[in-house]
This record gives structure tokens, C-alpha cells and sequence, in this order.
């Protein structure tokens, strides 16, 4: 049935984003490239440098994998749709990011600091009601006399970058900006949100209200509520550099106040992509009734009863085949590392990512020892309005020109499925 | 390392990594779906059938309803309109040849002994003339028909027959057509004369001439045209109210079967009843008993100086020149009848009559049913295939009926389920549904708008599932208006059932 499709499609996008994190820690990270990718003003130290990264990220205010699952006493888990409902809110976001950096080059000449890089960037963003839960996992019966809320968001974008990057230093004032052209894999994302599904207490007739949008580039095909295909790229170049062109541009500054302060402001992502490759647009604004099947009409005609159509052209999607366009979630960050002594650092860093008003923000707080000159450990604890009590860990290594680092949020259940988000940011970098 | 000892970094490093390694990540090599319900409530069933529902797009096609200006409902199964035109009754005459024997010759036109053609206008009729000439020049020919004139002038017509090098030297003349040419024979005859000369002014016949027509056809003919009785195609008219009758009755107070007749031959026509019959849900042919049969009804007509005049004719069977009320308590399914029409029933060849291009028969006879009468315990049946496909998940379901009866008639209802070997299966309800008969007003006669019934059918996983092998459903119905009132009821425009039937249905997954 499409029931345990839709359930399966939820079920698999929260297992699946377990494994994806995106972290902050890395800006307190000396000596890292990677922390240029909060700021392009942070790519400013050594001559060459070589690097490559990973992030995942996860996030969700609803039901986390403990609350879907049982443990079998065998091992094993039982998955049960019911369990997550009950453990849902009446709204509930999922946030998925994932990234690769696949290389990055950064050269200083006399007069510059010259960067360029390739990057592939998934981001997914979905928010679901309760209501639509229990539509699809246990009918409708239970809301006899009732309106549920079905509609679903989603924004999904995937991606990749390459970018020249530029940074200059003046004093203690550094600056960099990079520009990135952007070439689209594939996108998803859901406009005015408004599915009202009433059931009549009468004789369950039923209406549904919408006033609903999916716009798609490749991922998404509807025929209708029973044939449609959602099917979503991991790491891909389809398309790469060709069409679902785009542009986007990253700022930053960063200021030294003697050796020991460090401040920073930059903002990131600011741009957005043109999806022209097979573009569909679904649409639904209407207020659709099925009373039951008018058996006169049949008298004397050989149709057959047609009860699941009529249900199903209740929500009926219209498509069209139009080119739009995405903003990138644009990302600013102000920033700052003290160092204590040359054992310990502490530093704060804000984040608002976002746009429109699908906008979050986090502040963190970051305290490192430097325990050898090869080994750094940090921990970090951030707070945003969804959790208050994440503790991170972060850990770099260095070997010479190599660094490496390690870091993830929510230690205290890091592997546990009792956890609701997760990240995990590795990187490495060679610089000379 | 200068405030921290290496045992605690060792410590913390190990925490860090211990964590990790203690994964719940493992389980989920061995995950498994929990079975879950789902109940979806559904409208199933949601129609109103008004007595308007016997007429429009979606009703049988021979059926129509009459209301009066009191509301009440008159049935009608219209017959198919039976339309002769002049061609059926006279046929044009088909292609014929005549051998000219003589340079004079008589040709008989082909009308029957006892008609009388007084004058006739050709239609789109054409004729060829032969000749084989055995003299080697060009020969002239004028032909001449002195029965035909027009605008005063007699028909002639010149020819040549051109020496084409070799002897004998045959001649065939393109068509001529007649048309518009007017016929004035006493005798019905035409005469073809043909004067052919050689180029010396000498007057010569041909061993061999002929004269050949296409087709004759008249635009209009005036005269006699005997006692000649004219074939009306017969048909049926399908009674759909008992098509399902299993027992009981039903009674009408004053059905009727009308006749209609339009008439644009111009002389005297009497019906003639071959058969006036009705068939029984037995298959029982049962005869109609009229004066109007015995005596025959004159068409109308219309005069010489109405040409072009459409004449009407009406007469019906009814209750009181008929015995068609006994016959429609016979549970009647068809009306036959086969009329014909009679020319000139006195033979009186004192009247002229006429006939032209557009003068046709047309009968239509229809039955008409005032729905004033009395059901008694009437049981009407019907199987209806069923496809249990979109249930195939269902594993149980619980039905809510809502219906309401305007009628004045108690109604129950029961359907019985049955596989592919018509094995009985279970029963829609598990009693059989009584849908009460409307109040009727004493004063008026009519009854107040019917009250909703609910009920709840609950079919249980068990049962449910005895009901996915079903491939047909019959439907019972049982009618009876002796509750209501003991003598005859109208039925009025508004009365109405209205059926709501919603499902909650339960699946697993």
C-alpha cells in the first residue's frame, strides 16, 4: 500500500540522515583549511595547502530511531510506525546535510592568496504533521468529524560547487571572498502547504482543501496518489557543470587583535540555482468533495464504479513543466577564539543559517587544550532553541604538514538511538 | 603537557573512542516492520433515485415522464416512430427497355389496372434512345413524345446519327432527362414517334430501335389510386417496470396506448389492425380488445387544394373503449402492434386524390402509464456482477446505511452474495432492511418526506473474507403500498429514495 511507501520514505530519510552531521567545532581548530569554509578570510596561513573534508549532519525534533524501534530480545529491532506517532509532536522537522570537499587548493602569491576547489553538497529539510503520520499509518476512521492536516514540506537540494577563492591580508585585518559556480543535481521543494483532509461524520464523505505546490528538478515524478517516484542522488556530478546553473559568493573578515584574540564575520552561500532540467511543477489549489458514487449514473451504462479513482483525484496535482529557481540557505557567522595560554583556548561562534523564514540559529562555546604540539582536543557546547544540552568533542592530529581532525555533537549519545541529532566533520589537510 | 598528565588525555581519548564503539548501530542488521491497522472511513454510496430519474441521459431510452399541474407522474414508453415515405408506398419504376417496332410506338407506363393517372410530373427520370442504321451518310432524327408537355409544348427532341465509316452503324443517344415534364394520359401509355431523314429529305426506319428508362419517378401524381393496402412497418414497445417481476402486482388505473398518425397522401387511408398485442413477463401474447379495432379508424387527409398539408390522426386504447386495464394487471413487458393502411376503403373512384414527393406515413404509437394504481406485495429481482477487487486488502468493514423513502410503500431489501458456481455466499444485511413507507396525508394524498433510516452492517474479519470469492450479487426487493393506503396512490414528481451508504474499512500491513 502507499501507506507503508510514504511510511518507509519518512522512516528511511530519518535512519538515513543518522549518519549525517555537520558540526562547528572545526572553527576552533588551529591551523585547519577547513575552517575557511565558515570565513574565506580564515585561508591564511601557509603557502600551498592541499585539503579534503566530510560532514554529515542530522537534526530532528521528532521522533528519534528509540522512539520507532524495540529491541527484539534476540537482538535485532522492531520497527513500529504506531510508536513513532505516539512519540511525535504535532509538527516535526527533519534536517539532513551532507557534504563532501573533495579537494582544495590554496596558493599564496606575492600579492593574493589564491583558492579553488570542488565541492558536492546535499541539504534536505522536511517538516511533517502528526496528522499525516496517522493518515498513512492508521487511516483516517479515528478522525470522523474531524480536519487533518496532511501537508508536508520539503526543501532538498543537491548539488556541487567549484569556487576560486580570494584572500588578502592587511595587518591584522584579513579578508577573502569566494565565487562559486554552482551546477544542480537535483532538487525538491513544496510551496503554500495546505492539504485539509475532512472526514463528514454522515457517510465519511470526504473533502480536501489544498493549496499545495512540489516543484522538482529530476527527483520527483507524480501520476497520482498511488504512482508517483521520489528518488533522490547521493554523491553525483549528473549534470555537472551543464545545466541547473547557479551562482553563489562567500565573505568574510577576521581581525587579530594582538596574539590572542581572534575575531570573525563572515557570510556564506549567499546565491542560488536556476533548475531547467526536467522541471516539474505539481500543483493543487482547490476544494475537492467525493460523496459517494451517484449509482443513477451507472443505470444503463456499462462504466464501472469508480470509488478508489474518485478518492484518489481528490488531491489532484496538476503538472506543469516550468523552470524555477532556488536560494541557498545562506549562512552568517560571527566568531571568536581567545587564547588563554598555550595550553588553553576558548572561542564562542553564532550561526544563523537559513532563509525566508526557514531561518535557525545556534550559538556554541568552545574551549580546546593543546595537549602536545601534535594533539588538540576541544569540547564544545552549543545551544539552540530545539536542544539545550548538546556536548561535543573534537580531536586534530598533526604530523608535519599533515592535519587531521575529528569532531561530532551530542557525545553523551553518539551512537545511541535515543538521539535526535547527530554530526560528524572529518578533515584532513596537507600545508607547506 | 603542563597542567593536564598523560593518563587523563589517555583517559579522556579512551572515553571519546568508547563511546563511539558503543554503537546501538549493530541492531539495525536485523530490523523488522511491526504490522499496523489501518482504518480508512470511505463514502461508498451516496444517490438519490427521483422519479425524474426514469427519464434523461441516464435512463432507459424509450422512457419519458409526463407531470401534471398537480405534480403527479405520468410514464411514458414511446414507440419508435414508424415513417413511410412516398417512396415505400410507390416504388419508382426500375430500369426498363421497349423495342420501337415502328416509327410509332406505344409504350405502357406501369401503373397498377385499377389506378387512374389523371396527370403526372416526372421526376429525375431520364431515358436513351438506340437506333442501327444500315444507310452509309449522316441521318437526322426528331423524336416526339405527345404525352409529355410542358409550359405547353410538347416533348420533342432532334438527333443525329453520325456514318462512322462501316455499316451497320449503331447509335446510342446520351440521357435525357424528363424531368418537371407532365403526363397526360388517359390510357397510362406514352407514345415514342420518330421521324428520320437521309440527307435527301427521304423518310426512312430502322430495322432495330429502342427506347430504355433508368428509373421512373413521378414528383407528383393526381388521380385514382385504387384500393391498394399500403404495409406500415410494425414494431414493440419495451415496459421496463417489470422487467425484474418475481411475484406480486402491480395494478395502473387508466393505462393507455396511444396512437398518432400524420398523414400527407392526398386520399382516403383506413387503418387496418393486424396485431394489437401485449406480452406477459411469461411470455404470454395476450390480444387487445377495442371498438377501435373492430371499427377502424379514416385517417385524416388532405384535399387537392391542401397540398403540402400534414394531416393528424390520434386515437387511443383506454380504460373505457378497451380492455387494456385487465391486460396491464397481466404484468405486461411489451406492447406489439402491426397497423396497416388502407387506400380508398370505399373505392370510390369519384375522388381524386394525389400523391407527390413529399408525402409519407408516419404512426407512432406510445404507452402511457398514470402512475395511479396499487403494489401488493410486489417482488422485483436482480443479479448484478460483482468485482471484489478493490477490497482485496480489506480485511473487515463496517457499513453505515443511511436511506430514506418518500414512497408510499413499505420497501424491504436484501442482497445475496454468490461465487463463480453460484454458491451462496452471506447476505448484505443480516436482516433483511425495511425502508417504512412515507405518511400519507389523508387530505392530500401525498405523503410527507420520509424519514432517514440509519443501520450499521458489520461485516467481521471472518465474514469479510467469505465475501472476496463473490462474483455476483442478487438483489431483492419487495414493495407493498397496503400499509400505506388500501386503495390507489399517485406517485408525485418529488417523491424519492435516497441511498448513503460510507464504509469504515480495516486492512493490515
Amino acid at each position: 500500500m502507499q501507506s507503508i511507501r510514504l511510511i518507509g520514505m519518512i522512516v528511511a530519510m530519518s535512519i538515513s540522515s543518522f549518519v549525517q552531521a555537520q558540526n562547528l567545532h572545526y572553527y576552533f581548530i588551529d591551523n585547519v583549511f577547513q575552517r575557511s569554509y565558515f570565513n574565506p578570510a580564515l585561508d591564511n596561513k601557509g603557502n600551498i595547502t592541499i585539503a579534503s573534508g566530510l560532514g554529515l549532519d542530522f537534526n530532528t525534533n521528532g521522533p528519534s530511531i528509540s522512539d520507532v524501534t524495540t529491541r527484539k530480545p534476540e537482538g535485532g529491532l522492531i520497527i513500529s510506525a504506531s510508536d513513532a506517532i505516539a512519540a511525535m509532536n504535532d509538527v516535526n522537522d527533519i534536517y539532513g546535510y551532507s557534504s563532501v570537499n573533495t579537494l582544495d587548493v590554496s596558493v599564496n602569491t606575492p600579492f593574493v592568496r589564491i583558492s579553488a576547489g570542488h565541492a558536492w553538497k546535499a541539504q534536505a529539510w522536511m517538516q511533517y504533521t502528526k496528522d499525516l503520520a496517522e493518515f498513512v499509518t492508521n487511516g483516517n476512521a479515528a478522525f470522523v468529524g474531524e480536519t487533518m492536516n496532511l501537508a508536508p514540506q520539503l526543501d532538498y537540494i543537491n548539488y556541487n560547487e567549484v569556487y576560486l577563492g580570494l584572500q588578502k591580508s592587511f595587518g591584522p585585518l584579513n579578508v577573502g571572498v569566494r565565487i562559486k559556480r554552482l551546477s544542480g543535481v537535483e532538487a525538491i521543494r513544496t510551496e503554500n502547504h495546505k492539504i485539509d483532509l475532512t472526514t463528514s461524520d454522515d457517510i465519511y464523505q470526504l473533502t480536501v482543501d489544498s493549496d499545495f505546490e512540489i516543484r522538482s528538478s529530476r527527483a520527483f515524478d507524480y501520476t497520482d496518489i498511488e504512482n508517483f517516484n521520489l528518488d533522490v542522488e547521493a554523491f553525483s556530478f549528473d549534470n555537472f557543470m551543464q545545466n541547473n546553473g547557479g551562482w553563489a559568493f562567500d565573505f568574510g573578515a577576521s581581525f587579530n587583535v594582538g596574539d590572542r584574540l581572534e575575531l570573525t564575520l563572515s557570510a556564506v552561500d549567499i546565491g542560488g540555482l536556476d533548475w531547467d532540467v526536467d522541471p516539474k511543477i505539481y500543483r493543487s489549489n482547490e476544494v475537492q468533495t467525493f460523496d459517494g458514487i451517484d449509482v443513477s449514473e451507472y443505470i444503463s451504462s456499462d462504466d464501472e464504479f469508480v470509488i478508489l479513482d474518485s478518492i484518489e483525484a481528490l488531491l489532484d496535482l496538476v503538472e506543469t513543466n516550468e523552470a524555477f529557481n532556488t536560494s541557498l540557505p545562506t549562512k552568517l557567522f560571527l566568531g571568536g577564539k581567545f587564547k588563554i595560554s598555550d595550553l588553553w583556548s576558548v572561542g564562542a561562534l553564532v550561526q544563523t543559517n537559513g532563509s525566508g523564514d526557514r531561518r535557525s540559529s545556534v550559538i556554541v562555546f568552545n574551549g580546546t587544550a593543546r595537549l602536545y604540539s601534535f594533539l588538540s582536543v576541544g569540547v564544545l557546547y552549543s545551544y539552540r532553541s530545539s536542544n539545550l544540552s548538546n556536548i561535543g568533542l573534537n580531536i586534530s592530529l598533526n604530523a608535519g604538514p599533515v592535519t587531521g581532525f575529528l569532531s561530532t555533537d551530542n557525545i553523551f549519545r553518539i551512537g545511541s538511538f535515543d538521539s535526535t541529532f547527530s554530526n560528524l566533520r572529518a578533515g584532513l589537510s596537507i600545508r607547506i | 603537557m603542563q597542567n593536564l598528565n598523560t593518563s587523563k588525555i589517555v583517559s579522556l581519548l579512551l572515553l571519546f573512542f568508547l563511546v563511539l564503539s558503543c554503537s546501538d548501530y549493530r541492531d539495525l542488521n536485523d530490523i523488522e516492520r511491526a504490522e499496523e491497522e489501518v482504518e480508512l472511513a470511505v463514502p461508498l454510496v451516496n444517490t438519490e433515485f427521483e422519479v425524474s430519474d426514469f427519464t434523461g441521459e441516464n435512463a432507459p431510452e424509450n422512457v419519458s415522464i409526463r407531470v401534471d399541474q398537480d405534480d403527479r407522474v405520468t410514464l411514458i414508453y414511446n414507440g419508435d416512430v414508424v415513417r413511410q415515405p412516398v417512396a415505400e408506398i410507390f416504388p419508382p419504376v426500375p430500369f426498363f427497355g421497349v423495342q420501337l417496332e415502328d416509327t410509332s410506338f406505344t409504350v405502357p407506363i406501369p401503373f397498377a389496372s385499377d389506378q387512374r393517372v389523371d396527370r403526372a410530373i416526372f421526376g429525375n427520370s431520364k431515358f436513351s434512345v438506340g437506333f442501327t442504321s444500315e444507310f452509309a451518310e449522316d441521318i437526322d432524327v426528331k423524336l416526339t413524345i405527345p404525352q409529355l408537355s410542358k409550359d405547353g409544348n410538347i416533348f420533342e427532341m432532334d438527333l443525329t446519327i453520325p456514318y462512322t465509316g462501316s455499316l451497320p452503324n449503331e447509335y446510342n443517344s446520351e440521357f435525357t432527362s424528363v424531368e418537371d415534364w407532365v403526363l397526360i394520359s388517359e390510357d397510362n401509355i406514352i407514345t415514342i414517334i420518330y421521324d428520320a431523314r437521309l440527307s435527301d429529305g427521304t423518310r426512312v426506319k430502322f430495322d432495330d430501335a429502342f427506347l430504355i428508362f433508368d428509373l421512373v419517378t413521378f414528383d407528383y401524381i393526381e388521380g385514382y389510386f385504387g384500393s391498394e393496402v399500403f404495409d406500415i412497418q410494425g414494431d414493440f414497445i419495451a415496459i421496463g417496470v417489470l422487467d425484474n417481476w418475481v411475484s406480486g402486482g402491480l395494478s395502473f388505473e387508466d393505462p393507455k396506448v396511444k396512437v398518432f398518425v400524420e398523414n400527407a397522401f392526398g386520399f382516403p387511408v383506413r387503418s387496418i389492425f393486424k396485431k394489437m398485442q401485449v406480452v406477459t413477463t411469461t411470455g404470454e401474447f395476450l390480444d387487445m380488445e377495442s371498438d377501435v379495432i373492430d371499427n377502424n379508424v379514416d385517417f385524416n387527409y388532405p384535399s387537392l387544394d391542401e397540398i403540402g398539408q400534414i394531416k393528424i390522426t390520434e386515437f387511443s386504447f383506454n380504460r373505457d373503449n378497451s380492455n387494456i386495464v385487465d391486460l396491464f394487471k397481466e404484468k405486461v413487458v411489451r406492447v406489439t402492434y402491426d397497423i396497416d393502411a388502407g387506400a380508398n376503403p370505399d373505392m370510390d373512384e369519384s375522388i381524386t386524390g394525389f400523391v407527390n414527393e413529399d408525402s409519407y406515413f408516419l404512426v407512432n404509437v406510445d404507452v402511457e402509464l398514470p402512475l395511479e394504481g396499487t403494489v401488493n406485495n410486489l417482488v422485483l429481482q436482480d443479479t448484478v456482477d460483482l468485482d471484489m477487487s478493490d477490497f482485496e486488502d480489506v480485511i473487515s468493514a463496517e457499513f453505515k446505511n443511511v436511506i430514506t423513502n418518500d414512497f408510499p410503500a413499505d420497501v424491504t431489501l436484501q442482497g445475496y452474495f454468490f461465487d463463480g458456481n453460484n454458491v451462496l455466499l452471506d447476505s448484505l444485511f443480516k436482516e433483511r432492511l425495511l425502508l417504512p413507507a412515507a405518511e400519507v396525508n389523508p387530505a392530500t394524498g401525498r405523503t410527507s418526506e420520509g424519514a432517514d433510516v440509519i443501520t450499521f452492517e458489520d461485516f467481521e474479519e471472518g465474514r469479510f473474507e467469505n465475501l472476496k470469492s463473490g462474483k455476483k450479487i442478487l438483489v431483492n426487493v419487495k414493495i407493498n403500498t397496503q400499509q400505506a393506503s388500501s386503495g390507489p396512490l399517485w406517485i408525485y414528481n418529488d417523491y424519492g429514495v435516497r441511498f448513503k451508504i460510507g464504509a469504515k474499512l480495516k486492512t493490515k500491513y
